[in-house]
């Protein structure tokens, strides 16, 4: 009987076996995103040509970022954008309209809309490929005039754009893609987010902060296609400042997964790495997951965490001095008010000029240096004092 | 060799046995303080409540969405995107259906559905194989999951909860593995095979509707089905009688792979493209739907009209608040609302129908 239980025991690990060996061989054969392992940036011996660039250049740099906005840059030239909007419909897709990136967008979107008289059918996508699908369906079915994609990877939905192609109806995505690319297969129009540009900030940051000795661990999310660029932007402010004195490693954590490996991954990497004194998730979302990591090694005295995002309830963290020292800000509310922007363009016909790619952005630093500035009863005065109604009103040649 | 308990059947209300044949069965006599047509009819309306009251839930919902927003709800492109919209999930509670008769909760489903997606369009587009041969591959790694299930919950003995939620997990680790990223198909096929439609909705609708077709008339017209049930019921008792069920309790799993599989490429059709990430959401829905499902044509039993219906009743509700504007968290509570009272309703004409028999 034992030696029965026994045979069942060892069949059963030889399965197990065999199932991890056919893994292991069917891997991706793409290095630079092979899941959950960490690609080692660092190199003690400079591979750029001639002498780094001084760290004043990295201050500097991140001292015009902690700024306040003052001047919105338009992406295109200005356009009588009521006659081409009033009266039309446009489905929205939402990414999820369960997270606050959504409802802050919407602060810009809505009062956009209503100003050019466009109507909004807002389907949520929950977070769900299949409710992506089934939104652009009922918006193909009722005929919409234009179909907007927020913050979803257009490759997922290639059938779903090719329907609404199929029915004429143009699709707008946001988020997706860096700014100045070639648009997605089927789409008319990207209202991009700046994507190496808050990579490259993040970068300065950690080099000015640490006078060009970190020891940085930075966490992308390879999934997101945008991700790596911005990682990437990260680590080339390193090999451009302190080749020889940074040290960097980047690990790969699927959104999906990130409250059960972030901090794996960030005490794994304190144990190992005593001299790590940065930690920069991609997203902010995942800063919590990093700090409680830090707090749980008893390294929040050494460890800093930098990110990106500058959502309200995430920089409570740097409100209180717990870990976050630093946070880079797009402006959301202008993410929404120019994705109507470029609703209106395409409605008004343009087609694939550059200001269908590009929607130039505000951005900020947000850090230790200026969070004691802002005013956490009003998240929507952290950016300055440009006003978004009064730039786009004539950019729409409303006023 | 531990003894795996049937978990699933306990969870199944022990309501008393509803008729086999869920064409209506003849009311009962009653005789209750000499009123014996009032009694009959309180009967025969607790009977209907019991069995159909899910249809006729559904058909309110229409009815007050369709009131409240006719020009947008009670169209034909609406009905289209509602039935379209949820084949994946409609096929995928068919294949969870299964081992729960059996009395194995299989959470490994999505897990499967998953690999389906993601291997019909990476050997594709990575590997170059034809459209066919990816299908075939996708189908065969369903398989495959439930032999493992099979073999590990049947000849090991262990849980059907922990060995498919292992599982399930470990299906999903493996679709990291072979792509982080999205992968576009490189056809297109097999999205004109599930998007196109046929009498106005998309074809995938209809191959759920086939499946579920299938699987009524396994359960309600074929010994198989009879002895699923049974094996859910009483594992011993069905042992005692001669059925085979390990063969049953395997072959449940295996078929709830193929099937789960199946799903997975059918999304692969709808969505065009694959992810890692795309399968985790259908695993509570698909449960919830089998559940719900089982308060409906043949109450207290899991059963394949009783899904089907619960599916689309649970999205034409959400479908009719999206088109009042009612985004976000409405949706959540509705969802949750519809479950607890459409099963807390059926319970007390359960318990109705059992005191007025």
């Amino acid at each position: 009987m034992q030696a029965m239980g026994f045979k069942k025991v060892l069949s059963a690990v030889f399965a197990l076996a065999a199932m991890a060996a056919f893994a292991a061989g069917c891997g991706s054969s793409d290095d630079s995103s092979s899941g959950t392992a960490a690609s080692t940036g660092a190199s003690s011996s400079s591979k750029m040509p001639g002498a780094s660039a001084p760290i004043s250049e990295a201050q500097k740099a991140n001292a015009d970022l902690e700024k306040p906005v003052t001047k919105l840059t338009p992406n295109g030239p200005a356009f009588d954008a009521k006659k081409a909007t009033n009266g039309k419909t446009v489905g929205w897709v939402t990414v999820t309209s369960a997270i606050p990136f959504t409802t802050i967008m919407f602060q810009g979107v809505n009062p956009a809309a209503k100003s050019l008289g466009l109507k909004l059918d807002i389907c949520d996508g929950k977070g769900q490929p299949d409710e992506w699908a089934r939104c652009f369906s009922r918006f193909i079915g009722q005929k919409v005039d234009l179909i907007v994609s927020q913050s979803i990877d257009p490759k997922i939905l290639k059938a779903s754009i090719a329907a609404a192609n199929k029915a004429d109806i143009p699709v707008v995505t946001t988020s997706s893609n860096f700014p100045g690319a070639p648009l997605w297969p089927g789409t008319a129009a990207e209202d991009p987010q700046p994507f190496k540009e808050v990579g490259k900030a993040i970068g300065d940051y950690i080099v000015q902060d640490s006078k060009g000795k970190a020891n940085a661990l930075l966490i992308t999310s390879n999934e997101v296609y945008t991700s790596p660029g911005q990682v990437q932007a990260t680590a080339a402010e390193f090999k451009k400042y302190c080749p020889k004195t940074c040290k960097w490693k980047i690990a790969d954590v699927p959104i999906g997964q990130w409250q059960d490996k972030i901090p794996t991954v960030v005490q794994a990497e304190i144990t190992k790495n005593p001299d790590l004194d940065y930690v920069s998730p991609v997203y902010d979302g995942a800063v919590p997951f990093a700090i409680s990591a830090v707090h749980a090694k008893n390294a929040q005295d050494k460890v800093k965490v930098v990110s990106f995002n500058a959502l309200p309830d995430i920089m409570k963290y740097m409100k209180n001095k717990d870990v976050l020292v630093a946070d880079v800000g797009v402006w959301v509310e202008q993410h929404g008010y120019a994705a109507i922007d470029a609703v209106a363009r395409v409605l008004a016909g343009e087609k694939d000029t550059a200001a269908l790619k590009d929607s130039k952005l505000a951005m900020r630093m947000f850090s230790v240096n200026n969070v004691d500035s802002l005013d956490f009863n009003n998240p929507a005065s952290w950016y300055g004092s440009a006003n978004l109604a009064d730039f786009y009103g004539k950019q729409w040649m409303l006023k | 060799m531990a003894v795996v308990k049937n978990e699933a059947a306990d969870v199944v209300p022990a309501e008393p046995a509803p008729p086999t044949d869920e064409h209506a069965a003849a009311p009962a006599a009653s005789a209750v303080n000499g009123a014996p047509g009032r009694a009959n009819r309180r009967d025969q309306a607790g009977r209907f409540a019991y069995r159909w009251g899910l249809l006729v839930v559904w058909a309110l919902v229409i009815v007050v969405f369709g009131v409240l927003k006719p020009d947008t709800f009670l169209t034909q492109s609406n009905f289209s995107t509602i039935f379209g919209s949820q084949a994946v999930l409609v096929i995928l509670a068919v294949a969870l259906l299964i081992p729960l008769t059996t009395g194995e909760y299989d959470l490994s489903v999505a897990g499967s559905l998953g690999m389906g997606l993601i291997l019909t369009q990476w050997l594709q587009a990575e590997h170059g194989w034809s459209l066919g041969t990816a299908i075939a591959a996708a189908l065969l790694s369903g398989v495959i999951v439930g032999a493992v299930n099979a073999f590990f919950i049947i000849k090991i003995g262990v849980e059907s909860l922990i060995m498919t939620l292992g599982m399930g997990t470990l299906l999903t680790g493996i679709g990291f593995a072979l792509t982080e990223t999205t992968i576009v198909s490189p056809s297109t096929g097999l999205s004109d095979a599930v998007r196109n439609h046929f009498l106005g909705i998309p074809l995938a609708f209809y191959y759920g509707l086939a499946l579920t077709v299938a699987a009524w008339y396994v359960y309600a017209r074929t010994p198989l089905g009879r002895y699923l049930y049974f094996v859910g019921s009483g594992r011993d008792v069905a042992r005692l009688s001669g059925i085979k069920v390990d063969a049953l309790r395997a072959g449940g799993l295996i078929v709830a792979g193929l099937i789960s599989a199946f799903a997975g490429v059918v999304l692969a059709g709808v969505l065009g493209s694959s992810s890692p990430s795309v399968s985790g959401g259908f695993l509570l829905p698909a449960f919830a739907a089998v559940f719900l499902g089982a308060t409906a044509v043949t109450p207290g039993r899991f059963n394949p009209w009783g899904t089907f219906i619960a599916v689309y009743f649970l999205i034409t509700g959400i479908t009719g608040l999206e088109l009042l504007g009612l985004v976000g968290w409405i949706e959540q509570v509705f969802y949750g609302a519809a479950l607890i009272i459409a099963v807390a309703l059926s319970r007390l004409a359960a318990g109705r129908a059992a005191v007025s028999t």
